[in-house]
């Protein structure tokens, strides 16, 4: 992607948005209405088709789906059927959660990843990166919502020292950022140290090594220097990943995230939050992706060319 | 500092600065917690029909009059209207509070609930439009007078005032605020708590109303939380985080009772489950030996006693005992009879290798325990010589196969918050069921005119007999709700599942 102007990406990414639209609208369109879902259960018959035609659902799909681009085209997102309001508020309002929870797992994994990653990278076939090994194999077969389930006994139930759920202070934001952050550190570590590894046999490190420099400034300087850019790569994505919502971690401490919207307006046939969510996090996506390019370059001037 | 020194320790150092920058909650005494299994809806009393979502909303708006179960039995009880009269149950006249202020301090006045029942009449996207369906027209001829016309002879029509839609609006308010999205970002009620603040997904937070009719309200403030999983729920009351928790699951009742500070609740609640039958000729439940063998073979006593550890009460009925027309018998002499249910099998042809093959589907964590009373009733029915299929569905597949009719022969269905046993007949029975019957339909049609409370409640038993009879639903049992509760507060549980916080009180 480097080359080209971020404006440019943005506009590539209209029929790439309007096709993901068409894709999502086929799809809840073909699982029915959300009538049933959402009226009282002791509504009949006649009071839930009064409500299907109400809201227009009764129509064929193609004018449903004109009607549906014609409101887009001028500013009009939908309402949501769930909540009965406008559905971009719905979906905006979740982003900053969103977007925190991202952040803070990232970091976590980040913290965790990148010493342990060197540390055993350095003390190759040691007894402490063997421990290592095992530990990443661990964090990463433990699935999220158990970590989470413990994190909350542990840190919220016997100890108390952390609230169990919910959002609010920095305090909430702790035990679902090392919950989401774990698994991630895991994997990350690894590959820490393997590309590393891989490095330190390179040329150049041999000569940095032989020009007499401190092995901190070869290892760090020279070495890690080159070895991040896959794992910018693999952070990048998974960032992407947890912009889609990290429901289970999500659920499980009750953070009001866009991963528990989502999930609840496909559950409900939501289609005005459905739609928009898709949209924010296919240009949150994009935003990472041209953000992760900067990055590359700020790492590799090579790239920057 | 070396190297090594620098990578080994920054991720213990940021473990340890992230747990003593934490702050200890402690929750202030005024301030009643409540955690529900998700989030409301609306703060708009007529787009929801979502019970958990009118137990928030209970605290902000008020009816015309209350539902009171308190007795075991139905009764109304005055709440903005102080009385009320009918002589034919067509022409209704309620007589107003004078002393009810809005959360804004304009006055309360008939013009409100005339307003608020048209509002919902006239906006037919409203998920409660229907509500009101049956009031032809609505006056306040002066500030404490309201007078409604119905279509015809509605014994029901107070249970309009109450429930799902029936919170009273403000006229003026609301119109000032241009439209139900600017209004209902600030709703204004007459109830003993002020909106604060919603987070969705996360909580409400509602605040004592100093000028409410009803006197100084019991608490400061309201939290209601929204947390979807039962662990973190349990999790919560356990640290005293939340003073109640809703749908505690029944092996957990003894950690609540051993733990200090906690409790378990459990009482009865409008809901029933059951199975509902596909009868048509094309299957083997069209033949009412079938049917009947069905109903035979299974022990509702051992799934109350072991699925549910004995919260609930075993019955062939649909509706339980406090809601009106209650049909008492069928919760009587209940029949588990194996030996006979194969007999009506050998009778209907079966036998010799021969087996009836039915499917039966429920959902999974819906209503409490639904699969595993489900996978037990499967036990019976193959006991007795069913070949027996069981079908788990997510609840959006579930309810597009109860609107597409897409079952077999059985499903189980949890019917609640339910006003009146009459509601059995605004089912579809021929089309959901492919089961029609003369008696049955005179009665639908009877049950509309019916000029009396007991002529209507008659109607009623008389159709769940039918019901019952022919087997088109077999009724299995009536859930008990499980609450946990803390120690710092007095709360019983009401039939309804409405969690008004006025209900709870300091020891």
């Amino acid at each position: 992607m480097s080359g080209r102007s971020p404006l440019r990406t943005l506009l590539q990414f209209v029929p790439v948005l309007y096709i993901v639209s068409l894709i999502v609208f086929v799809l809840v369109y073909l699982t029915g209405d959300p009538s049933a879902l959402l009226i009282p259960e002791d509504a009949s018959e006649e009071d839930r088709l009064a409500l299907v035609a109400a809201w227009g659902l009764d129509q064929p799909w193609y004018l449903q789906y004109l009607r549906y681009m014609g409101n887009i085209l001028t500013g009009d997102f939908g309402v949501s059927y769930r909540y009965g309001t406008e559905a971009l508020p719905v979906v905006i309002e979740r982003i900053p959660a969103t977007l925190q929870l991202t952040a803070g797992g990232l970091v976590v994994a980040i913290l965790i990843a990148l010493p342990t990653g060197i540390f055993a990278a350095l003390r190759r076939n040691s007894l402490p990166d063997f421990a290592i090994s095992a530990v990443t194999v661990l964090g990463k077969a433990m699935p999220n919502f158990w970590v989470g389930i413990m994190l909350i006994l542990v840190f919220g139930v016997w100890l108390r020292l952390v609230p169990v759920s919910g959002s609010g202070g920095f305090s909430h934001l702790i035990l679902p950022a090392v919950t989401l952050g774990t698994g991630f550190a895991a994997e990350l570590t690894k590959l820490i140290r393997s590309s590393l590894l891989e490095v330190m046999e390179q040329d150049y490190v041999r000569t940095a090594r032989a020009k007499g420099l401190s092995e901190a400034r070869v290892v760090l300087r020279h070495g890690l220097a080159n070895a991040l850019i896959p794992a910018v790569t693999m952070t990048s994505l998974h960032a992407i990943a947890l912009l889609g919502g990290a429901l289970v971690t999500e659920t499980v401490f009750s953070w009001p995230g866009l991963g528990q919207l989502v999930v609840q307006a496909i559950y409900t046939k939501d289609m005005a939050v459905i739609q928009i969510a898709v949209f924010v996090i296919t240009i949150m996506a994009l935003t990472i992706n041209l953000a992760t390019d900067a990055l590359y370059r700020v790492i590799d001037p090579r790239l920057a060319g | 500092m070396g190297l090594f020194d620098f990578v080994r320790w920054p991720a213990l150092a940021a473990a340890t600065a992230l747990i003593l920058l934490a702050p200890r909650g402690d929750a202030a005494a005024e301030t009643l917690t409540i955690a529900q299994g998700n989030d409301i809806l609306s703060l708009d009393p007529a787009n929801h029909g979502n019970n958990s979502t009118e137990s928030a909303l209970v605290n902000i708006y008020d009816y015309l009059v209350n539902k009171d179960f308190s007795q075991g039995q139905l009764r109304f009880t005055p709440r903005l209207a102080l009385s009320w009269k009918t002589e034919d149950n067509i022409h209704w006249t309620f007589k107003l509070r004078d002393d009810v202020h809005w959360h804004n301090g304009d006055r309360f006045t008939a013009q409100d609930v005339k307003f608020t029942i048209e509002r919902s009449q006239q906006d037919k996207k409203l998920v409660n439009s229907s509500k009101f369906r049956r009031i032809k027209s609505v006056e306040a001829p002066d500030d404490t007078t309201l007078t409604v016309e119905t279509d015809g002879p509605d014994t029901l029509l107070l249970h309009a005032f109450v429930g799902n839609g029936a919170g009273i609006l403000p006229k003026a308010a609301f119109e000032k605020a241009g439209g139900k999205e600017a209004f209902f970002k600030h709703p204004v009620g007459t109830g003993p708590y002020v909106f604060q603040q919603w987070i969705k997904s996360d909580r409400v937070v509602l605040a004592g109303n100093p000028h409410w009719w009803g006197g100084t309200p019991k608490w400061d403030s309201v939290v209601i939380r929204s947390i979807p999983e039962t662990t973190t729920r349990v999790a919560e009351l356990l640290t005293g985080g939340v003073d109640i928790a809703v749908n505690i699951p029944p092996e957990d009742i003894p950690r609540l009772n051993d733990n200090k500070g906690t409790r378990a609740i459990t009482f009865d609640i409008a809901r029933n489950l059951a199975l509902h039958v596909r009868t048509g000729k094309d299957r083997v439940t069209g033949d009412p030996r079938v049917r009947e063998a069905i109903d035979l073979a299974i022990d509702r006593k051992a799934i109350v006693e072991q699925v549910l550890e004995g919260h609930g009460a075993p019955t062939r009925g649909f509706f339980p005992p406090a809601i009106p027309g209650f049909a008492p018998e069928l919760s009587r002499d209940i029949l588990f009879d194996p030996e006979r249910a194969k007999a009506l099998l050998r009778e209907a042809g079966y036998g010799g290798g021969k087996r009836p093959a039915i499917r039966i589907s429920t959902p999974s964590g819906r209503y409490v325990k639904d699969r595993e009373i489900v996978e037990a009733v499967a036990g019976y029915l193959e006991d007795v010589g069913f070949q027996v299929q069981v079908e788990v569905l997510d609840w959006t597949v579930y309810n597009n196969k109860l609107v597409g009719d897409g079952f077999g022969e059985l499903y189980l269905w949890g019917m609640g918050s339910y006003t009146d046993a009459s509601s059995l007949f605004v089912d579809n029975f021929k089309r959901h069921y492919d089961w029609s019957d003369e008696a049955f339909e005179g009665l639908a049609a009877a049950v509309r005119q019916a000029k009396s409370e007991a002529e209507r409640i008659a109607i009623s038993q008389k159709g769940q007999q039918i019901i019952a009879e022919q087997r088109v639903r077999i009724g299995l049992l009536f859930p008990q709700s499980i609450y946990g509760v803390s120690d710092r507060v007095i709360y019983k549980g009401r039939f309804d599942e409405m969690i008004a916080a006025e209900d709870v009180s300091r020891p």
